[in-house]
This record gives C-alpha cells, sequence and structure tokens, in this order.
C-alpha cells in the first residue's frame, strides 16, 4: 500500500480519540452512578 | 479483648445493583460500534481497492467523509436539542444535556475531519492546510463549537446554563449551510459532493459499501456516546444539587448553633 504513512495514522488517531472519549464517559458514568440512588436514575 | 472486623456498609455504592449508566440496548450498541468499526478498518485498509486517480490515498476519505457527516448531524442534534429546550411546552433540562453531549462529540468528530483532511490533502494537494473556503469555513465552525463548550462551562445554576447555551447553539448551526454550500459559493479547491452526484463520479460498489458502512458505524457510536454521555451529565447536576443542598443545610446549622450559643 501506498502511502502507508499516512493512512495508518489517520486511522489510528481516530480510532484511539474515539476509543479514549468513550471508555472515559463510562468510566467516569460508573463512578458517579454508584454515589447516585436508583430511583435517580431513570434508565435503570 | 475481641476485635471485629471493618464492615464495608460505610462505603459501600448506594446503587450496587447496576453500576453506570449502561442499559442492555447501550450495550448492544456499543456491540454493534465496534464490529462495525472493525469492518470500517478491515474494508478500508485491505479489502477495498485503490482509487485510480488518488490511488491508496482515497482510504483515508472514509474516516474524513464518516467523521464529518457525524460532525454536521451532531452540531444539527444540538440545534434542535436547544430549540428544545427554548420552547416552553417542551422545556426541559434532558434537552440541554443531549444538546450538550452531541455538542462535545461533535467537536471531536470536527477535530477528526479536519485532520483525516490535513493528511489527504499531503497526498492530493501536496500541503496540509490550504486557505480554501471549505476547509477554512469548516475550521470556524469547529472553533464555534470549542466556543459552544467553553460557553455552558461558565458558571450559573442549570437553567442558566441552559439558556444561553441553547442561545449560541441556534446562532452555530446556522453556519452549517455556509460549510456545506462553501464550495458552490465560491471557487474551490476542495472537491464537490461524489456520492449525491453519481453523475460527476462512479464510485466502486466495494468502495461505496465501505463508504456507506462507515457511516453506519459511526453513527452507531454518536448515538452510544450521546445516550452514556447525558446520563453522565445528568448524575453530575444531580450531585451538584445534592452539594449545594448539602452546603446549605450545614450553613444554616451552624447559623442556628452560633444564633443559640448568642441567645
Amino acid at each position: 500500500m501506498d502511502d502507508i504513512g499516512f493512512i495508518l495514522p489517520c486511522y489510528l488517531i481516530s480510532f484511539g480519540a474515539v476509543i479514549v472519549l468513550c471508555w472515559r464517559v463510562a468510566r467516569r458514568g460508573r463512578v458517579l452512578a454508584e454515589q447516585v440512588p436508583d430511583e435517580d436514575k431513570p434508565w435503570t | 479483648m475481641a476485635i471485629t472486623a471493618p464492615t464495608d456498609t460505610a462505603v459501600a455504592p448506594l446503587s450496587p445493583t447496576r453500576p453506570g449508566t449502561g442499559t442492555t440496548f447501550t450495550r448492544w450498541l456499543g456491540i454493534a460500534s465496534i464490529v462495525t468499526l472493525g469492518a470500517v478498518a478491515l474494508f478500508g485498509l485491505v479489502l477495498s481497492p485503490a482509487d485510480q486517480i488518488q490511488g491508496d490515498s482515497v482510504r483515508i476519505l472514509y474516516i474524513h467523509v464518516g467523521t464529518v457527516w457525524i460532525a454536521y448531524l451532531a452540531f444539527i442534534v444540538t440545534a434542535i436539542s436547544s430549540a428544545a429546550y427554548l420552547w416552553k411546552r417542551t422545556r426541559s433540562l434532558t434537552w440541554d444535556r443531549i444538546a450538550g453531549a452531541s455538542a462535545e462529540i461533535g467537536v471531536l468528530f470536527m477535530a477528526l475531519t479536519l485532520l483525516a483532511g490535513a493528511l489527504w490533502g499531503r497526498l492530493s494537494w501536496g500541503q496540509f492546510w490550504v486557505w480554501d473556503a471549505r476547509v477554512t469555513t469548516t475550521a470556524l465552525l469547529f472553533i464555534t463549537y470549542v466556543g459552544y463548550l467553553a460557553v455552558r462551562g461558565l458558571g450559573g445554576t442549570h437553567e442558566q446554563r441552559a439558556r444561553r447555551s441553547a442561545v449560541v447553539a441556534m446562532l452555530a448551526v446556522l453556519e452549517i449551510p455556509l460549510v456545506h454550500f462553501s464550495v458552490k459559493l465560491w471557487r474551490s479547491v476542495h472537491q464537490d459532493s461524489s456520492v449525491a452526484d453519481r453523475t460527476k463520479v462512479e464510485l466502486d460498489g466495494l468502495m461505496l459499501f465501505t463508504l456507506m458502512l462507515s457511516l453506519v458505524a459511526f453513527t452507531l457510536l454518536y448515538v452510544w456516546f450521546v445516550l452514556h454521555r447525558q446520563r453522565v451529565m445528568m448524575l453530575e447536576d444531580e450531585l451538584e444539587d445534592r452539594g449545594l443542598d448539602d452546603a446549605l443545610a450545614a450553613r444554616r446549622t451552624e447559623a442556628a448553633a452560633s444564633g443559640g450559643a448568642g441567645a
């Protein structure tokens, strides 16, 4: 594959950024949800 | 002397049954996102053919088009949710949280759009950045929504935050038509639409499939993110309110105690 030095970083940075953001949101949700009773969480 | 082991009751979580902001639906959504994103990487990097003119650099466009689609979608959802908040009949902080969550992922995807575009531009135009109408207006749109997130971070009550950020969102969304039609309004080196107008460009079947797969994968991810993030925002608001209530109660007790001591 030509230009792999441009193509691969594009995929790695894009997927990496998305994974980091989603992981942070899921982790923060887990931490905060432990401090709030179930009746204040409409999704439970 | 008997030594008793400390119990865990003091530090036990309030919600031991279902920790986190996930539901069965969001779990399946997350799995679907991971699978489709993996497929995008496989098709985009390996299975789809190189373009006759652009060569392998076309593979960057599967990310570029997918991310800009989500950025547009996210900013439009932000505007619609903001309008729903401003309208008295549907006023609810849930709309404000959806608007904020959508804008956050929109800003990330707009940044990724600019990055992928710069890498593609270096291969196709010979430069990472050109002061082209489409590229410049996209950068302006990105900066506008960074400003929107900054406005959300200002102090005040939840309602104040919601009202002022909703007004900003309603103004910011007006930039999207400007970005989209910039290639028609001004002379631009950026290419026009390739999928909507099939008379100009003939896309190979596998290339079109990879592009559509990218749109589906990023859309699933977007829905997952907005659902989780707005729930996290709800928990943050709830805990902030609770902290304020506790502080007020403590202050009242303190004032009553000092008043009683002084009497």
